[in-house]
Parts: structure tokens; C-alpha cells; sequence
């Protein structure tokens, strides 16, 4: 068989099928439009209805280039009257909406995006109904440390965890000898004075409206936004962000702290400075040894907790 | 021949679509395509810029636009609105504090005039870390339900894992197709 007559049967067969599809879904609609069932079984024949001739537009869809010209402008043809006729079947059963305003009785078939002052009228039924992260929050002049901070229930799950407004504190989230708390992210807010040592997560830190403060993290990404003189003591795989940010200063993550071998010592730090998209390097940030942190870390490791809360002061930047 | 007619056929020579990946910094955009085209996925770092990503789906040319989600860049996002088939909105399922912020710009986003009509998935990543929200969580505190102008559909999934980032690009596919090539009918939803 030459191909002309594969093309000329197939558009054949094609055609048949198509005139006993469009014939079944114009009488289902006709009898849907006749028939005085209540609207909500109504509208299920017509979600039918719509998916069937999405369908059958489909298939002539991918007909094209197979089909006779006239033939194919026919069916078009026929398939538009059968969209028209369904789409009055619709408009005729969709109960009105509360908020809708007066429209025209549908004349133009509803192009996407007419509906859209539908969508701002509607009021916010439900607020954000998120569960709270664990949170630590408002506290001064204090050494917080895990075990201070959490019990041995509220420590096992893998959670957010929410540090905010703390001014001259030195929070220690390091794993003690009883407690090892998983946390898959952190978000602080608002800290001054104040120095902050993370363990390594494997999730993200995010951080807003840092000021003279010290920050000791191994994480997979760190963003830093709106801050103001930070030292960062930091180890991960990825680059970290900075946005809004001023006299910032980045080490690496003390040697003693690296617990697991995910987080790899980031060797050469490139920081992305949001607020700065240029080639030239940003002045809003410079490196920094990791000497710092190391003496940090050695005294939080002898764990006197007067003498650190005395010199914390001379751990700050300014 | 109407102008319709001729754009229509034009497109469908082509097949081709073109989808914005869109959602907040560390949501997982980038993540999510790395994963999609078998990339290493350890080393992503914040977008600065976009990334293009194009490949083929199926029979379609997907041209995928990556755009940074980090709020000095979201101003910027408008310039990649034109011809846009369909959005991709992806939504980090543990960032329970920021969902009011991520409700807030996808719903501004909506409202643009430019990408009325636009197919829109919300992608709920990150299911894999333990204590995420799951779909129905994330479609109540965005408040999907409220979208009119758009088709949107939302699916849980993980970029680590790969856990269902190809029936999700599926979906999109399927009914970007819809609506460009075949028909002009609206379903309800």
C-alpha cells in the first residue's frame, strides 16, 4: 500500500470516528441541557462532558497534516458549535458565585484570566494555620546553652528552630554530653552583642537584622539579610548570601567544632553579596583568619560559663 | 486564515513551551532542574541571575527559565514574564514562618497581566526532610483554593530524592498542551 493510501484510509477511519464521538457528545449535552436534574449532578455531566471534548479536540489535534483540508476545517468547524453548546450548558447550571459581579450571559466563550477579580473579592477564609517552629525568644544577658534550652522530649525531632530578639547573651546550641538536638533549619531575628554557635545542620540558616554579633555555623546554605558588623565563622557546601548587609566578615568554621565529615571546609569563601551584582568585589564584606573562633571555642569548651558571659564583649566585632 | 489560526499552527511546528521556575530563595528551583537533568546537586548555591535550562519532555521542547528567588532579585522577575506557558511555583515544605511571604508574592504574581492564562503547579519540595508540610497543608496556608484565573495544580515532592518531579513537569505539559494547541474551552475546576 502506497503511502497516499495509508494517509487517505486513515483520515477515513479518522473521519467516522470523529462524527460518532462529536454525534454522542452532542446528544449527552442536549439531554443534559433538557433534563431538570439539580445542579450539582448537572455539573459532574458537564466536568464530563468537558474532559470528552478536550479530548476529541485532541485527537483532531494530532490528526493535523493527516486529514484533507475541507475536512479538517469541517471538523473544526463542528467542534466549535459543540464548544459553544456546551459552554451554554454550563453557564446555564454553574450557581452564581457570591462574590461575582454582573456579567454579560456569557456570551464569548470565558477566556482565561476574566475571572480574575473573582479571585482578589475572595476573603481569606483561613490564615496561615502553620504549627510553630520551636522557638527561643526574648532573653538578655543570659548564657543559654542546649541543655538549658531543651528537655530530652522536645530535642529528638527534627525541627525548625526560631531564635529571636536576644541582646548580650551568648547562645550555645552545641551538642552537650546528655543532649544532641536534630535541627533541619534555623531562622533568627534580631540579635545585638550577641555570640551564637551553631553544630552542623544539613539544612539552611537564615538570618535577619544581625548587629555586632558572632555567628559559628556549618550548614548547607546560610543567608544573611540586613545586617551589620557579623563576624561568620562558617563551613558548607554551598556559596553563602548576603543582601542588605554592612561590614560583614568571613572565617571558617573552627577545626575543633567539624563534627561530621558532611560538612567540608569551605577553603576559598565566595560570598554572594546580593546588594552588590557587580564584578568588582563588594565592600560590604572581607575575610577574616579563623583564629577567633578558635579561641571562642576552646573557652565554651572549658565551660565556664562566668568567665565567657564577663569577656563576651571582647568576642564582638566592635 | 485568521491570525489565531496562524499562530496556532506556528506553535505547534515548534511544540515548543516555555516555563518559569518562580518561589522564594532556598525554596529549591535550582535544586529541582539540577535533579531533573541529572546534575550534581550537592554543590547548588544561591541563584544570582537565572539559569536556562532546555529539554525535551516527551514530543515538547521545554525551555526552562530558573529565575533567584532572593527578595533583591523578585523586582527582576517581571522581565522574564513574556510568553510564559506555565509557572512552576516551588515552595519549601519546612519553612513554615515564611508562608505567609510566599502566599503574598505568588498571589501578586498572579495578578500579573502577562501571565494570564499560564498553567500554574506549586511544586511542595523538600518532602524528604522529616516534619515538612505536606500538600494539603501548603495548598490551605497559600490558599490555592481561592485561584480562579488559573489552572493550577499542587504536588508534594523532593529534589533530593526525585520523588515525583517528573509527573509534576507531566502535569504541566499536558496542560500547557491543552490549552495551547487543542482547544479553548475552560475546565472547571
Amino acid at each position: 500500500m502506497s503511502d497516499l493510501d495509508t494517509k487517505w484510509t486513515f483520515s477515513q477511519d479518522f473521519y467516522h470516528q470523529f462524527q460518532a464521538t462529536r454525534s454522542d457528545l452532542a446528544s449527552r449535552i442536549d439531554a443534559a441541557k433538557s433534563s431538570p436534574l439539580p445542579s450539582a449532578p448537572v455539573l459532574s455531566v458537564v466536568q464530563e462532558l468537558t474532559i470528552g471534548l478536550a479530548g476529541l479536540a485532541k485527537s483532531l489535534t494530532d490528526a493535523t497534516g493527516s486529514l484533507p483540508s475541507y475536512d479538517q476545517r469541517q471538523c473544526e468547524l463542528q467542534l466549535k458549535t459543540l464548544e459553544k453548546s456546551l459552554d451554554d450548558l454550563r453557564t446555564s447550571v454553574t450557581p452564581k458565585h457570591k462574590f461575582a459581579f454582573k456579567r454579560k450571559v456569557a456570551a464569548q466563550p470565558s477566556k482565561p484570566g476574566t475571572d480574575r477579580s473573582a479571585s482578589i473579592q475572595t476573603p481569606d477564609t483561613k490564615t496561615s494555620s502553620t504549627a510553630p517552629a520551636f522557638t527561643i525568644s526574648s532573653h538578655s544577658h543570659r548564657y543559654l546553652k542546649t541543655d538549658t534550652l531543651f528537655t530530652p522530649e522536645n530535642s529528638t525531632f527534627q525541627s525548625e528552630v526560631s531564635i529571636s530578639d536576644i541582646e548580650d547573651c551568648i547562645v550555645n546550641l552545641l551538642p552537650s554530653k546528655q543532649l544532641t538536638v536534630e535541627i533541619s533549619a534555623l531562622h533568627i531575628q534580631r540579635l545585638s552583642s550577641t555570640v551564637l554557635l551553631i553544630p552542623p545542620i544539613k539544612g539552611s540558616v537564615i538570618l535577619h537584622e544581625l548587629s555586632n554579633c558572632v555567628v559559628i555555623s556549618a550548614c548547607h546554605q546560610f543567608r544573611m539579610h540586613r545586617s551589620t558588623s557579623v563576624d561568620v565563622y562558617l563551613a558548607g557546601a554551598s556559596n553563602p548570601t548576603i543582601e542588605h548587609c554592612t561590614r560583614i566578615r568571613f572565617g571558617t568554621y573552627p577545626e575543633a567544632m567539624q563534627l561530621s565529615p558532611d560538612h567540608q571546609k569551605n577553603v576559598q569563601l565566595s560570598i554572594q553579596d546580593f546588594s552588590h551584582i557587580r564584578s568588582s568585589p563588594s565592600p560590604n564584606w572581607s575575610s577574616l583568619s579563623g583564629g577567633e573562633a578558635d579561641k571562642i571555642w576552646t573557652q565554651v569548651a572549658t565551660g565556664d560559663e562566668e568567665y565567657l558571659m564577663n569577656s563576651l564583649k571582647e568576642f564582638l566585632p566592635v | 486564515m485568521g491570525l489565531l489560526t496562524i499562530i496556532r499552527k506556528n506553535r505547534q511546528k515548534e511544540r515548543e513551551m516555555r516555563i518559569l521556575f518562580l518561589g522564594l530563595d532556598n525554596a529549591g528551583k535550582t535544586t529541582i532542574l539540577k535533579k531533573l537533568n541529572g546534575e550534581d546537586i550537592m554543590t547548588v548555591s544561591p541563584t544570582l541571575g537565572f539559569n536556562i535550562k532546555t529539554f525535551l519532555h516527551g514530543k515538547y521542547t521545554l525551555n526552562i527559565w530558573d529565575v533567584g528567588g532572593q527578595r533583591t532579585l523578585r523586582p527582576y522577575w517581571r522581565n522574564y514574564f513574556e510568553q510564559t506557558d506555565a509557572i512552576v511555583w516551588v515552595v519549601d515544605s519546612g519553612d513554615r514562618m515564611r508562608m505567609q511571604d510566599c502566599k503574598e508574592e505568588l498571589h501578586a504574581l498572579l495578578l500579573e497581566d502577562r501571565l494570564a492564562g499560564a498553567s500554574l503547579l506549586v511544586f511542595a519540595n523538600k518532602q524528604d526532610i522529616q516534619g515538612s508540610m505536606n500538600d494539603v497543608e501548603i495548598r490551605d496556608s497559600l490558599d490555592l483554593l481561592s485561584i480562579k484565573s488559573h489552572h493550577w495544580k499542587i504536588m508534594s515532592c523532593s529534589a533530593v530524592t526525585g520523588q515525583n518531579l517528573v509527573s509534576g513537569l507531566d502535569w504541566v505539559v499536558e496542560d500547557v498542551a491543552n490549552r495551547l494547541y487543542y482547544s479553548s474551552t475552560t475546565i472547571t475546576s
